[in-house]
């Protein structure tokens, strides 16, 4: 995603504030921003739940990162259940150049502490825009069961590759995801389904190698291999292993114990199946220090190709921003997730 | 003449907007504010309290201030008319205000009856010059019923001609519900879809996020229908509802507002458990913060019955509202603070597209928001870019702030001014009062039966079950404003 200018045009911050006062600040910031800008976007409202102040900075530089498709309103949540009951809050107006014209768009940051910090659905829903989707996005943490910030929300962005306190991802130890931190974000992921769209930035992060492998037998001849499978190897991290072991279990049938799943660094797909009694192998790997990826398929003593696709900038607000761009179920994730738990 | 100078609403709102009034330059020249009310104060107090009242004044506003006066007294006693009476002598011969009056009535409306009668009584509802003029400014509630309405009304005619009276309802003075004028009947492709042809149903609603606070004592002879619906609601639907008035003048907005009023079939007591529902908050959280339910409040009554939320449907039976029904919601202690009136328009005939694609396709909305960040939002479907034909929900907004540059004034500001220059015509006439409490009165029969439920609903949440009842049955639910 192309760099994008942003500036902070007006911002105000309050120590031990209230809901009242914020909103209040940030009507007064809208009408400034009125008058010196032309258009406002509205897509969606964001909500991040971020673990630190550090994290909330962090989140805020990925979502404006977003220029011209940023959403109208984010409001970025950092509880903080042990300390006294306090509220912490900055607004700010921001502009961005997009496609030659300008838009703006306005972050709300709120420090929440004391008994608060477990009611952040309550202090949410002021800050809400009407007509819009409520994303929330789980940054760092997995939702908590009861967690009223759910109820409010019209879909959930999770990211199952980033464990907790964990940042990357797991890569050791072969084998399903087991009890691995990673765990715990599907597992609540999981809980989800049926009650709300869930995002999962990891499996955003997939689609280019899902869709290679998916383009590599979309053909007459190769298609076949498809019902005689032999084996699946899925080498990467933790969830990485358990998102496209999962999609493979759940969308083809595989014959019991053909799936390995490897630890790795980098994700690679290696299918192993029959065509007429020919050997049919199909693979994507990583090429080394580039940010591509190579596909081959093969069929013995038949045709053959090999792809190469490149993967898109190492951008989190890429992921970002797809995810916003679909917020709604996606059946093919869910079978996944269950199927890389089981 | 500011009633009930020492009360809050002068202090909130009235002093506020003459400040603002005064600083675009509407105020005559020739201006003086003289307040009057029980407690005990001289001017030097008062001008003290007007100063304080509006910490960012602009320069000017002290000395227009300096000019202002103030009568403490009981309001059925005599000497405090007497007195007033030299002073506004001394303020028109000091300031040049030639006998022209506006009494604004912001006390309890409790004393409304006494105040009118007395300003008749004590010859203050004439004119003291031929050309100069007497009129009467009334807070809402107007009344608690027809038949009390009926009665204010017998005393403000006891003084003054209906031509001299206006009853003040804010939200009239708001743009966007002047601006709803506008869209209607200042464009040609909004009126054709303005029916039942098209429109599907209509949702008004009005949420506070505060609780009772302070006012336990007035809510709890008053409730959200009293407070809220009999007034706000009914009139910003009536503008919403009514047909084209041949001009924009006093008469012809009035005229078609109560008609409009007249075509809302009033429920029956007993049809009123099926189409209403009335409730009270719970203990929950409102704004990051715990909230105590309204029974639990200083001020009520622990088995108290008084409604903080209402929802109810309401049909006009006239040719252009025949079968669109019009769901009202009103409550306080809601999640956000927001009024809004939402036209949600039929479902194509027939969607060309396939099931998944149209996922997040909703019908049609055209939703005029009033409060806060006043503007009008229409909700259409477009394709999501891509090879598929996949096609969602996309706002188109327009905002009050982000199209003019010159500041929206506020309701009292605007209210205030037409009161002074005497344009009647965003206030409310008798027959409207009569019209809106002649729906409102067969409800508070109803809820006059002890048995007649009393719904909860946790602080901070849209309300209760039962509303979401009364529109899934009619297969519809409410929107997330």
């Amino acid at each position: 995603m192309a760099e994008v200018a942003t500036r902070t045009l007006a911002e105000w911050t309050g120590r031990g504030t209230n809901v009242e006062e914020v909103l209040s600040r940030l009507e007064g910031l809208r009408r400034q921003g009125q008058r010196t800008l032309a258009s406002r976007t509205s897509v969606v409202t964001l909500v991040v739940r971020a673990p630190s102040a550090v994290d909330a900075w962090d989140a805020m530089a990925t979502v404006h990162h977003f220029g011209g498709r940023h959403p109208a309103r984010s409001v970025v949540l950092v509880p903080q259940p042990d300390g006294p009951a306090r509220l912490d809050a900055r607004v700010s107006l921001t502009a961005a150049e997009a496609g030659g014209h300008q838009v703006w768009f306005e972050d709300v940051v709120l420090s929440v502490s004391g008994p608060a910090a477990g009611r952040l659905g309550s202090l949410v829903e002021p800050f809400t825009l009407s007509d819009l989707p409520l994303a929330v996005w789980y940054l760092g943490s997995a939702p908590a069961s009861g967690d009223d910030l759910l109820d409010t929300a019209d879909a959930v962005l999770v990211d199952s590759k980033m464990a907790i306190g964990e940042e990357g991802g797991s890569a050791a130890d072969d084998g399903p995801i087991g009890a691995l931190p990673e765990r715990a974000t599907l597992d609540a992921v999981v809980d989800l389904f049926g009650k709300v769209p869930v995002v999962d930035l990891a499996w955003i992060r997939l689609r280019p190698w899902r869709e290679l492998l998916a383009s590599m037998v979309d053909g007459t001849a190769f298609r076949p291999a498809l019902a005689n499978l032999t084996s699946a190897t899925v080498t990467g991290k933790a969830s990485v292993r358990a998102l496209l072991g999962g999609w493979l279990s759940s969308r083809l049938r595989l014959p019991p114990g053909a799936l390995h799943l490897n630890a790795g660094r980098h994700a690679a797909v290696r299918l192993i199946g029959r065509i007429d009694g020919r050997l049919a192998t199909f693979s994507t790997e990583r090429v080394p220090g580039e940010r591509l990826v190579r596909a081959c398929a093969t069929i013995e003593g038949g045709p053959s190709f090999t792809d190469v696709l490149a993967l898109p900038a190492h951008d989190p607000s890429w992921a970002l921003g797809e995810a916003l761009s679909s917020l709604r179920c996606d059946p093919v994730y869910e079978a996944a997730v269950r199927a890389g738990l089981s | 003449m500011v009633y009930g100078a020492s009360g809050d609403l002068t202090s909130r709102k009235i002093l506020p907007a003459i400040e603002r009034l005064h600083r675009r330059r509407q105020l005559p020249g020739a201006f003086a504010l003289v307040g009057t009310a029980r407690t005990e104060m001289d001017d030097d107090d008062f001008r003290d309290l007007c100063s304080k009242s509006v910490p960012d004044a602009a320069p000017g506003w002290d000395e227009l201030v300096k000019g202002f006066r103030y009568v403490a007294g009981d309001y059925t006693a005599t000497e405090t008319f007497d007195q007033l009476k030299e002073v506004l002598a001394e303020v028109d011969d000091q300031r040049g205000t030639h006998g022209n009056r506006v009494h604004y009535l912001a006390t309890v409306p409790s004393l409304f009856d006494d105040i009118a009668r007395a300003l008749g009584r004590e010859g203050m509802h004439e004119p003291r010059f031929d050309d100069s003029f007497v009129r009467v400014v009334c807070e809402k509630p107007y009344g608690r019923d027809l038949a009390s309405a009926r009665d204010l009304d017998q005393a403000m005619h006891s003084a003054f001609r209906e031509d001299q009276v206006y009853r003040i309802d804010h939200y009239l003075g708001k743009e966007t519900v002047q601006n709803t004028l506008a869209l209607r009947f200042a464009n040609t492709f909004f009126e054709p879809l303005w029916s039942r042809q098209h429109i599907d149903h209509v949702q008004v609603t009005v949420a506070e996020t505060v609780g009772v606070g302070s006012r336990a004592g007035f809510y709890e002879t008053a409730g959200a229908l009293r407070d809220i619906v009999q007034n706000h609601v009914l009139q910003v639907l009536a503008v919403c509802a009514m047909e084209p008035p041949a001009t924009l003048d006093p008469t012809g907005v009035r005229d078609e507002k109560v008609k409009a009023l007249r075509a809302i079939r009033p429920w029956s007591p007993s049809e009123v458990a099926e189409h209403v529902v009335r409730a009270q908050y719970a203990a929950g959280w409102s704004g990051g913060r715990q909230a105590k339910g309204y029974r639990d409040e200083q001020g009520v009554a622990p088995a108290s019955t008084t409604e903080t939320f209402v929802a109810l449907k309401l049909k006009i039976d006239n040719w252009r509202w025949a079968g669109v029904p019009f769901y009202v919601r009103t409550g306080k202690r809601l999640p956000k603070r927001v009024t809004e009136v939402a036209f949600t328009f039929k479902a194509v005939p027939h969607l060309p597209f396939a099931t998944r694609d149209s996922r997040g396709l909703s019908p049609n909305a055209l939703v005029l928001r009033i409060q806060p960040d006043e503007g009008i939002t229409l909700r259409f479907g477009a394709k999501v870019p891509g090879g598929a034909f996949e096609v969602r929900d996309v706002l188109m907004d327009f905002s009050y702030g982000a199209s003019f540059l010159q500041d929206t004034p506020d309701a009292y500001e605007r209210l205030l001014l037409d009161a002074m220059v005497g344009d009647p015509t965003l206030f409310i006439r008798t027959d409207e009062v009569e019209q809106a409490w002649q729906i409102c009165d067969p409800i508070l029969e109803a809820w006059q039966d002890p048995a007649f439920p009393v719904a909860t609903y946790e602080s901070g949440s849209w309300g209760p079950k039962e509303a979401d009842a009364l529109m899934e049955r009619d297969a519809r639910r409410w929107r997330t404003p």
